[in-house]
């Protein structure tokens, strides 16, 4: 609202400029009075000057005005101590002022001159008197400036103000219509009474905001009017009565015609004036009404909102509170006002109050700001926010209006439908095939997860593609058929394959439904992967494949039969197997039962009829059933029921049909064979149990002979159990074989107790252990060994045993054989003729304890034979082994000599060597030979028959011998088998054979003959030569061993070869001879004893 | 197999001049290439089945014949070639008895125990020299071993 005031309301300028201009005045009029300056003084030449005390005074009022104004000042801009000091400045001026005016003014009342008005001039200076209004004046105006600077005097101040202007306008007036009113001693010069006009206005506006001064102020109708009438109150009369004045003093009229000029005048212009204000006033008041209804208006529209409407300041303090925000945050009215809009915020959220107040600070609006406020109660609320600043008539901001709107069923219907999406998104996300959702034109409008994990495109590229993009070749055209079957009659499906982004190939069942989505129709279903299926079916199609191949393969022929509707359909093989055509595959029943055997048809239809009866048999029976060729076959045929009706009666049955023909030849065959086993089995039983009879027969006899033999025999196990024993030796040791048999030897038998010299167990069981040892037999000497008589009493008797081993197929000793002679007799005897000497008895016994003796002795030296038989093996094999081994070294490194250093050495020297390797090969020949040699007398013999011929050839071999070399003539007759050692013999011959060659190797022709005659019963062999042959008289020499007959430089040797035929020949049990002549020949014989190896 | 480590031929022999005159006669025979010499049956042992010093050989590593005297000092011969037929791993490796023993008893065993040649080192050298030479050159130039054991 634009002022209309004819005056400021408070302005604090006009206090100071009024306090300056006062001042100023003063100061210049002192000037003057001092200068002389007319001018300064009086102003005006007609003018009354104004005296110096007047100027001086003020100065004091005008300089305590601006101390005032500094004061407060000062205490405004919160300096009280300073403000303090101006003011008692102020005050201390005032008093001054008013005591000097109410000094002068009493003066004058009391009609007497001062020296006051003098004060600082010259006595003789005509300076004039202060008036004694305007020293009223300025006791009044000190007192007012006194009470100016107290704000609570400061009403008082303004009435006195009131009255130094009051006197400063009728010093104005007085001047302006002419000394008529003189005697009110109202003369002052005319600038002091505009000076203390402008004072007393000063002193008015030092509190504009108390006093009288709260009117003038005042914006309401009040202000307006005082603001308005009171200047034109002031000057009107002055100005009207001047004019009536200066027109009565021209003489247009008189008093009564001026007065009643100046009354009307006057009239007329308050009339107007009122008029014209009131006119204003009601205008302001119609708007301030206007205002007020619209006020009205916006509260019950805040009132009766739904939203929340809350005012606050910019601090947050809630200012005002609308129902709705009762119904909304559960405060009432008078518990929020003044309150934070913080106990609103939930606490995770109060830092948005700061951020709202913020923004507001800076002017800004905030719509639509949604977020969460608490209930009282505590209960969180939804809402949308705005907030506006609120701005005063000036602009500035001064609070919020914030709107709180209650969002929380939207929100609660949000969740609700998002709930909804994200189930309905899950159901479809969560299925297990492919969903979609397309519209007509093929746009993709919704899918599964599954959609995009299944053909790997991203939903991106799902949204720019067509539903035929996932098909290839011949699928495209009939998905897009089944597609427009589905939009066109509003379902359908189809199986094609789905084609991923990698090119890969599913077989997938896809599903169709119309529907219409925002008018629009669409296509909705699923697709099911129907891989497991395919595959499930292509077996079950490779299965059935297979079984009809097994059927066939095996000759099994199906049939299936529709009881009720007499059906029967029958696969192919079931006719073939039979040579029938099988046609359209069904038949007849009553044709195949003709076609039974007569034999079986009555089985057969007994089996069928018990069937249709419901009968819970087995439909199985085997039967012969017609060929085409008119020969019976055997058919099994196995049935089941597959179906039955409510009465258990069959509907359905299923059944195979198998030639088994075979299998019945078979079985015959199988039973004829049977039967013929059956048949040499018990033959061959008879003849087991003849034989069983016959064997237990000649047993019987074989333990009878035994037992009767007449020498006195028992037989033991090796660990001396008793098998059984001869009836002789039960006699002689008063025993029977029931009470021998099966137990121990030593048990029965054991040493006399009274005869602390028995040795009879003891001996008796080294014996056995000999035997056990050597596996040989063993003859004890003469043994006492007492035997118990049946009445326990122990006899004395002496024994001559025997013990021999009976071996098992093994070679283990499976039994031994104790044979004794009952020696007793001739013991008892021999000690009773001991008695009576007698030559022939002492000898007798002699001899017997000699033989005892000697064949003791022969025991021991056969053991000792046998270890020294084991030394010398030993001793030969270490022969072989270690002297050979330096002999090859003496060779071996002469011969090394001489290869790497032969060129070094002298001919001598080269000599000496190959002499050195020459002694050493011989030395090692000798070893061999030696051994050889040495090895023949213990060397078991494998006696057989012997081709004699063919070991002659084969020493041959061995011997180089070639059978194309001109120089030699062997002449070879047929030799006679001998029984011997054909290794053995045959180092016979190559020794033989060696010798013949080496001796007759010097003749121009050598002649080797081999042959045979024959001596008496003996075959003699015999090798001739025509070679060196030796002198006769050394012929005893010729068998030695290392015996020579020739020197070594002529013919090479070692002297065992000859003894080594010797011994072969004399281990064969034969002999050897030689007949020669010295350089004629040789000839050596040598037979093999037959006989004696036969 | 690694042809240039392998070892081709193992000698087994303690007497040191026979040794010298047989690695003489095997290198006269040009036959030099890829010899391990064992002193005793054990050591023989120890290189063919890779233990103690051998160690580290392999056991497919076999050579291509063994040359084994009998008279061994720890372990004689026939109880080496004992061991060695008696494993799966060395049985197919030939074995050749090198010895001074004409004792039939040892050629009997040696041959039980399946030996692949029996030669009796004769006193003369060039015999010697000739039997060595021949059977190393058959048995590591001729011979076909078994691989697929």
């Amino acid at each position: 609202m634009r002022p209309f005031l004819f005056l400021p309301a408070r302005p604090l300028w006009i206090a100071r400029i009024s306090g300056a201009a006062v001042m100023l005045t003063g100061v210049l009029v002192l000037t003057g009075w001092m200068t002389g300056s007319t001018l300064l003084v009086r102003v005006c030449a007609d003018w009354s000057a104004m005296v110096p005390l007047t100027a001086a005074m003020f100065c004091a009022a005008g300089a305590a005005l601006l101390a005032i104004m500094v004061a407060m000042e000062r205490v405004g801009a919160g300096q009280p101590e300073r403000g303090d000091c101006w003011r008692t400045t102020a005050t201390g001026l005032a008093v001054v002022v008013a005591v000097i005016g109410g000094v002068r003014f009493c003066f004058h009342l009391l009609g007497r001159s001062s020296g006051v008005d003098m004060l600082g001039f010259d006595p003789g200076t005509a300076v004039g008197q202060m008036a004694p209004m305007t020293a009223g004046a300025f006791l009044l105006a000190g007192c007012a400036l006194g009470l100016a600077a107290r704000r609570e005097f400061s009403k008082f101040a303004q009435w006195l103000a009131g009255l130094v202007i009051l006197v400063g306008l009728s010093g104005f007036t007085r001047h302006l219509y002419g000394g008529a009113l003189e005697y009110f001693h109202l003369r002052m010069a005319m600038h002091t009474a505009w000076g203390l006009a402008v004072l007393g206005l000063g002193i008015f506006y030092v509190r504009p905001d108390g006093g009288f001064m709260v009117l003038w102020a005042s914006d309401t109708a009040g202000g307006v009017l005082v603001r308005r009438l009171f200047p034109v109150a002031v000057v009107v009369p002055v100005a009207v009565g001047w004019l009536r004045l200066q027109g009565q003093k021209a003489g247009w009229y008189g008093t009564e015609v001026g007065l009643t000029i100046f009354a009307m005048a006057n009239v007329l212009i308050f009339t107007v004036l009122t008029w014209h204000t009131a006119g204003k006033l009601r205008d302001a008041d119609m708007r301030r009404r206007k205002s007020e209804d619209a006020r009205t208006r916006y509260v019950s529209i805040v009132e009766s909102s739904g939203d929340a409407i809350i005012g606050k300041t910019l601090e947050g303090v809630i200012t005002s509170w609308n129902p709705a925000a009762e119904t909304l945050f559960g405060y009432a009215e008078a518990e929020v006002l003044g309150r934070s809009m913080l106990i609103l915020f939930p606490p995770d959220r109060l830092a948005e109050e700061e951020e709202i107040l913020g923004r507001l600070r800076r002017g800004e609006r905030i719509r639509n700001y949604e977020t969460v406020r608490v209930h009282k109660n505590g209960r969180r609320i939804d809402v949308s926010v705005t907030v506006s600043p609120l701005k005063d008539e000036r602009g500035g901001i001064v609070g919020a209006s914030k709107i709180c709107h209650d969002i929380g069923e939207r929100k609660r219907a949000e969740r609700t439908l998002l709930r909804e999406r994200n189930f309905s998104g899950a159901a479809i996300d969560s299925m297990p095939g492919i969903f979609y959702l397309f519209d007509a034109k093929g746009r993709f409008l919704r899918w599964n997860r599954n959609f995009e994990q299944v053909s790997g495109y991203s939903a991106a590229e799902i949204a720019g593609m067509h539903p035929l993009d996932f098909f290839a070749g011949e699928d495209k055209a009939r998905v897009a058929a089944r597609i427009a079957e589905v939009l066109d009659a509003g379902e359908s499906d189809v199986e094609a394959d789905f084609v991923s982004k990698d090119g890969r190939a599913t077989p997938y069942y896809f599903t169709g439904l119309r529907t219409t989505l925002d008018d629009e129709t669409c296509l909705v279903g699923v697709g099911l992967d129907i891989t497991a299926r395919k595959r499930a079916e292509a077996e079950a199609g490779l299965l059935t494949q297979r079984l009809k191949h097994a059927m066939d393969a095996a000759g099994i022929g199906v049939w299936d039969w529709d009881i009720k509707s007499d059906n029967w359909y029958a696969t192919e093989m079931y006719f073939t197997m039979l040579g029938y055509d099988p046609g359209e595959g069904f038949c007849s029943r009553d044709v195949w039962i003709e076609r039974l055997h007569p034999e079986d048809r009555e089985m057969v239809v007994a089996k069928i009829k018990a069937i249709m009866a419901g009968a819970n048999t087995p439909y199985f029976y085997q039967a012969r059933i017609r060929h085409a060729d008119g020969s019976y076959r055997w058919v099994q045929v196995v049935g089941r029921v597959l179906v039955t009706d409510a009465a258990g009666r069959p509907t359905r049955m299923i059944g195979a049909r198998l030639d088994i023909t075979e299998n019945k030849r078979a079985e015959a065959k199988i039973h004829e064979l049977n039967t013929q086993l059956e048949q040499r089995v018990a033959e061959r039983t008879a003849q087991l149990e003849a034989a069983n009879l016959e064997l237990e027969r000649s047993r019987a006899t074989f333990v009878n002979l035994f037992e009767s033999l007449p020498g006195l025999y028992l037989v033991l196990t090796p660990d001396l159990k008793i098998v059984t024993a001869s009836d002789a030796y039960t006699e002689a040791t008063m025993t029977t074989r029931a009470g021998l048999i099966g137990r121990g030897l030593f048990e029965v038998f054991p040493d006399n107790p009274d005869d602390p010299t028995a040795t009879g167990v003891a001996n008796l069981k080294a014996s056995f252990d000999r035997v056990r040892r050597s596996a040989a037999p063993d003859t004890m000497a003469i043994q006492k060994y007492d035997v118990r008589g049946p009445d326990g009493v122990f006899e004395e008797h002496y024994w001559s045993p025997i013990n021999s081993p009976v071996f098992g197929v093994d070679r283990r000793i499976e039994y031994i054989i104790h044979r004794v002679e009952n020696v007793t007799d001739f013991v008892k005897q021999k000690s009773r003729l001991a008695s009576i000497p007698d030559a022939l008895q002492v000898r007798m016994e002699q001899m017997e304890a000699e033989i005892f003796q000697s064949s003791q002795k022969m025991q021991a030296a056969n053991q000792q034979l046998e270890a020294a038989n084991k030394e010398l093996e030993a001793f030969s094999y270490s022969v072989s082994h270690d002297l050979r081994a330096p002999l090859r070294t003496v060779d071996g490194y002469s011969q090394a000599v001489l290869e790497d250093f032969g060129a070094q050495l002298p001919d001598e020297g080269r000599r000496y060597l190959a002499t050195i390797r020459k002694g050493a090969q011989q030395m090692g020949a000798l070893i061999d030979d030696l051994l050889r040699f040495a090895r023949l007398s213990r060397a078991t013999m494998q006696v057989e028959q012997v081709d004699m011929g063919r070991l002659v050839r084969t020493a041959l071999v061995d011997l180089h011998f070639d059978t194309g070399d001109a120089r030699v003539e062997l002449r070879l007759e047929d030799l006679p088998a001998c029984q011997g050692d054909p290794a053995l013999l045959r180092q016979v011959w190559m020794n033989l054979l060696s010798n013949a060659l080496k001796y007759s190797g010097r003749r121009e022709k050598a002649v080797i003959e081999i042959g045979t005659k024959r001596e008496g019963a003996d075959c003699v062999y015999f090798v001739r030569d025509n070679g060196a042959g030796f002198d006769m008289r050394y012929a005893g020499k010729l068998f030695g061993v290392f015996q020579r007959l020739h020197r070594a430089e002529d013919y090479e040797g070692t002297g065992v070869g000859l003894a080594i035929v010797q011994r072969i020949v004399h281990r064969h049990g034969g002999r050897i001879w030689a007949e020669a002549q010295e350089n004629q020949g040789a000839i050596f014989y040598f037979t093999v004893e037959q006989k004696k190896l036969s | 197999m690694n042809e240039t480590s392998s070892i081709e031929l193992l000698l087994v022999e303690d007497n040191p001049q026979d040794l010298e005159l047989t690695l003489r006669a095997l290198r006269k025979g040009n036959i030099t290439n890829r010899i391990e010499v064992a002193r005793d049956g054990a050591e023989a042992l120890d290189f063919l089945f890779c233990e103690g010093a051998h160690a580290a050989r392999s056991i497919n590593d076999k050579p291509k014949v063994v040359l084994l005297d009998l008279k061994l000092p720890k372990m004689d011969g026939l109880d080496v070639l004992r061991r060695i037929k008696s494993d799966p791993r060395t049985r197919s490796i030939p074995v050749v008895v090198l010895t001074s023993s004409r004792e039939q008893s040892d050629l009997i065993e040696s041959y039980e125990l399946g030996v692949n040649s029996y030669i009796v080192k004769p006193v003369n050298f060039e015999s010697f020299t000739k039997a060595v030479q021949d059977l190393g050159l058959y048995w590591l130039l001729l011979n076909q071993p078994r691989h697929l054991e």
